[in-house]
């Protein structure tokens, strides 16, 4: 049997140290870049259609399915946040 | 254990850096998925309950896709990610106006061993990525995720003999990886 | 000794806690100890048995098992004593219809039931690898791995017993039938190696 302090029951040990991440932490994370963009498309558009920028105040959801995205919880609360008030 | 199409567990992790600068949505997933369970690991090394594990965790990535350009070197990913993360895990710590663990030696003795140890694993889930896609699965399965035989077994449509004898076979294979394996890379939070 | 991580306390201790007046711990942690030194004998047949190629990869399993079982020592004890408290207050609840109390128990008992499976689903590792450090292993070893093999059913038995009854009003639950599979495969391991 192998005397090497890294052998199999060492190595398996290490292996349990790093246990898996949270199915909805991974994908939270994984998905913030696509997020940031969609955002950033709305806001865009919202900046230079008034008509949209009112729609987008008065129901987001409705808004976002406008323009082509799905009100996601995370991007209705990106938008939310950086949307000027007033 | 990647969903995605493409087999990553070859592409080193400064090609996965240049495509996730280039735009490619699929290199940013697989960032985020090879080094979630070592900024998880420092997270739970500083202490960090849950909710203050996940803020940590989602805003290291926040700030890695952020500030990913200005990485000086696209190998030293790992160490780089490793100190913005230990950074994070103080700041909360202060933040929730807990003793900081550098005013206590003994704490920190026991931090850094507990660092120590997410760098060795890492090591080993390098070598882990080298082995072939079975037993990646079989052996994440059992030591990473906890599964008993009988799951895993459902899940692969084995007896739990074989399954414990091919365990056994993948760790001898690990280990051969993992002797083979280049230099050592440098520690979390070097440069 | 309130606080103490029972899995930290020497034998002694343990054992003091477990006769103390207190309900928890109990079973289900003795239990979780039975698992936890049966994989400790199959670490040690296999680190003993150096002609066979898988021993040291089945040392690192029993290992592992152990690893994931030694927290459940308190975690039954926690869990235990949490369904007590749960159960205390839904008693006081006198005038609850039937169908909302058992749902109320079964609720309380849920944490209980899901601590006591995961000690029998070790169990079951544990004798599967007690079965075959005595097949494989170094033949002086065998009397310790049916030791291994006799400790894990009976950790495994009292597990699967506890799940059903912490499952009593939660019918046709999952969990039991599992829970139930896994003493039965223990069981069975035992029988083929003999008593």
């Amino acid at each position: 049997m192998s005397e090497n302090p890294m052998d199999e029951v060492r190595l398996s040990e290490l292996l349990g140290e790093l246990p898996p991440v949270p199915e909805a932490w991974l994908r939270a994370a994984q998905d913030r870049p696509a997020i940031a963009r969609a955002a950033d498309q709305v806001l865009e558009l919202a900046e230079t259609d008034a008509e949209f920028r009112r729609t987008l105040i008065a129901d987001l959801e409705s808004a976002l399915r406008a323009a082509g995205h799905e009100p996601d919880p995370r991007l209705v609360d990106t938008v939310r946040r950086r949307l000027p008030s007033g | 254990m990647t969903g995605t199409a493409m087999d990553w567990a070859s592409v080193s992790d400064a090609e996965v850096v240049r495509a996730c600068r280039a735009g490619d949505d699929a290199a940013w997933r697989e960032l985020v998925e090879r080094f979630s369970r070592y900024v998880l690991a420092i997270a739970r090394a500083h202490r960090l309950g849950e909710p203050d594990a996940e803020d940590v965790f989602q805003e290291t990535f926040v700030r890695i896709y952020e500030h990913l350009g200005r990485l000086r070197s696209d190998d030293a990913v790992r160490p780089w990610i490793g100190q913005l993360t230990r950074r994070l895990c103080i700041d909360r710590l202060r933040a929730a106006v807990r003793e900081p663990v550098a005013d206590d030696p003994e704490e920190q003795g026991e931090l850094d061993r507990r660092l120590t140890a997410v760098d060795e694993a890492v090591s080993v889930q390098e070598a882990l990525r080298t082995l072939s896609a079975d037993c990646r699965e079989i052996l994440d399965r059992f030591f990473c995720r906890d599964q008993s035989y009988h799951t895993i077994g459902e899940l692969l449509d084995l007896p739990p003999g074989t399954i414990a004898s091919r365990i056994s076979r993948c760790l001898a294979k690990l280990r051969e990886a993992y002797e083979g394996r280049s230099e050592p890379r440098p520690a979390s939070g070097e440069t | 000794m309130p606080g103490d991580d029972l899995s930290a306390l020497p034998v002694q201790g343990l054992l003091d806690e477990l006769a103390s007046e207190s309900p928890a711990p109990a079973g289900g942690s003795a239990a979780a100890v039975a698992v936890a030194m049966a994989a400790a004998l199959v670490e040690m047949g296999a680190r003993r048995s150096p002609a066979w190629d898988d021993a040291i990869g089945v040392a690192a399993q029993a290992r592992a098992i152990r690893r994931r079982t030694v927290p459940l020592v308190q975690a039954d004890a926690d869990a235990y004593a949490a369904s007590l408290a749960a159960l205390a207050s839904i008693e006081s609840i006198q005038d609850a219809p039937g169908a909302e109390r058992d749902e109320a128990i079964a609720s309380a008992l849920a944490g209980a039931a899901d601590v006591a499976l995961a000690i029998a689903r070790a169990g079951t590792d544990t004798a599967f690898l007690a079965e075959l450090v005595a097949d494989r292993g170094e033949p002086s070893g065998r009397d310790d791995a049916q030791a291994a093999a006799v400790l894990a059913e009976a950790g495994t038995r009292v597990a699967a017993a506890l799940v059903a009854a912490n499952l009593v009003t939660a019918e046709g639950d999952d969990r039991e039938t599992a829970a139930a599979s896994c003493a039965r495969s223990a069981a069975m391991v035992r029988s083929r190696m003999g008593e």
